[in-house]
């Protein structure tokens, strides 16, 4: 038997999928920080306020986690496998506007600092507002913009830079 | 709010919706008569899209078996089973305190729950409040296999310690021709507390009623073949937990 709580899970699994691939980059990272998140929500489920969205409660469990495996990961020194590195060419469909690739995309956002990718990622993908994003990462909401600023220049640098002509107006 | 030329915080802040309906028609206005500001409106617009495109097929995606089972896990495996019980406890408390008097004037039991908080309240005067001589049996199993067996109900006497109430002892008492039993307990300070109770052969059940009549405190109920009464001088909410911690502890399979 599945409570209430458990079925509201359940359907946000989608967008925290979505959501932790956008920030990790990689399948089975992302649903490693789901199913931690999944299981955080559910031992600390007395202390949800349910008058607010679950949707944001979630998000700020699994993004806290994602900054601190970030953390960790980087004192280490960030393993790459170089077998993930090749063979995933991007693949261009010009016939398709803006559809570029997961992969290129990703390669591109992973070349970002972590709190620009983040706030590009709760702010373009998610639909978050600045004021919800300024909340859960607990910075003023100046500091979000500044940073969603640089990240959509820099993100627009790297996929020129790798001539995806996707993103320059054509008419 | 009106801008001189738009700058670049404000394109953004277009594109993610995050403007008065004022400020959105002054960046329309410039927007007409600059280009390069609709260019880079243009950028982020695309930008938005391909990263939407990008990663929509993920919400598609049916996800993982180890996801669905991590989120269907049973509450009891995370938590541990003790621990639970203490959450249901102590929820009944609360419960208890918190309802006030909807919950306690539901189904009061008429006439039968009258003589019950009566008959509590009698036997606390008469016997409780003998210091020496007021139970037979002071071995709490003795008293639970001696009472059980001449009211002709299982229970277990319920351990109030947590409470700060340590048990007396007990006796044997008569409701009109059938056994009844009587519990006492007493805190550090030797505040007695008594508890009445006797078979309910017509296992009609009630919720718990709170009765005052000068400094005495009677909670009564009737649960299953059961009846149970607390008497004491207690505060009404000390009385209060004290029926909450003795309804769960009465309960032989709790």
């Amino acid at each position: 038997m599945s409570t209430a709580f458990q079925k509201d899970l359940l359907a946000e699994l989608p967008h925290l999928r979505r959501f932790a691939r956008a920030l990790t980059g990689d399948s089975a990272l992302a649903d490693d920080l789901v199913q931690d998140c999944v299981e955080r929500a559910l031992k600390k489920q007395h202390l949800y306020d349910a008058s607010r969205p679950l949707r944001a409660w979630l998000y700020a469990i699994l993004r806290n986690n994602h900054v601190s495996q970030w953390r960790r990961a980087s004192h280490f020194g960030v393993m790459t496998n170089i077998d993930d590195m090749r063979g995933e060419e991007p693949v261009q469909e010009p016939e398709q506007e803006q559809g570029l690739s997961l992969a290129l995309i990703s390669e591109a956002l992973d070349r970002l600092p972590l709190q620009q990718r983040e706030v590009l990622v709760m702010v373009s993908l998610e639909e978050m507002s600045y004021r919800e994003v300024a909340e859960l990462i607990g910075v003023p909401i100046g500091t979000v913009m500044s940073r969603l600023s640089r990240a959509r220049s820099s993100l627009h640098a790297i996929l020129e830079e790798r001539g995806t002509p996707v993103l320059r107006v054509v008419k | 709010m009106m801008f001189e030329t738009i700058e670049n915080w404000a394109l953004h802040a277009y594109a993610d919706d995050e403007l008065t309906d004022a400020e959105k028609l002054d960046v329309e206005r410039i927007l007409q008569r600059d280009p390069e500001a609709r260019q880079s409106l243009e950028r982020i617009q695309r930008q938005k899209t391909a990263l939407r495109n990008a990663y929509d097929a993920v919400l598609d995606e049916t996800p993982p078996a180890r996801l669905l089972a991590a989120t269907n896990a049973r509450p009891n495996s995370l938590l541990g089973l003790a621990a639970w019980r203490n959450v249901a406890a102590a929820g009944l408390v609360a419960l208890v305190v918190g309802a006030g008097a909807g919950w306690f004037a539901h189904q009061t039991g008429g006439a039968m729950a009258e003589t019950l908080a009566d008959k509590a309240a009698n036997t606390y005067k008469v016997y409780a409040t003998d210091e020496s001589h007021a139970v037979e049996i002071t071995d709490s199993e003795q008293l639970e296999h001696f009472l059980a067996k001449r009211i002709g109900a299982t229970f277990s006497i319920p351990d109030l310690t947590p409470q700060g109430y340590s048990l007396v002892g007990g006796r044997l008492l008569n409701e009109g021709e059938r056994a009844a039993g009587l519990i006492i307990y007493e805190d550090a300070n030797k505040q007695r507390l008594a508890i009445y109770l006797a078979a309910n052969p017509e296992e009609n059940e009630t919720g718990m009623t709170v009765k005052e009549k000068g400094n005495l405190v009677t909670c009564f109920w009737a649960e299953k073949d059961l009846v149970y009464a607390l008497a004491g001088q207690q505060k009404r909410g000390d009385m209060l937990i004290l029926a909450a911690a003795a309804h769960v502890g009465f309960d032989k399979d709790g």
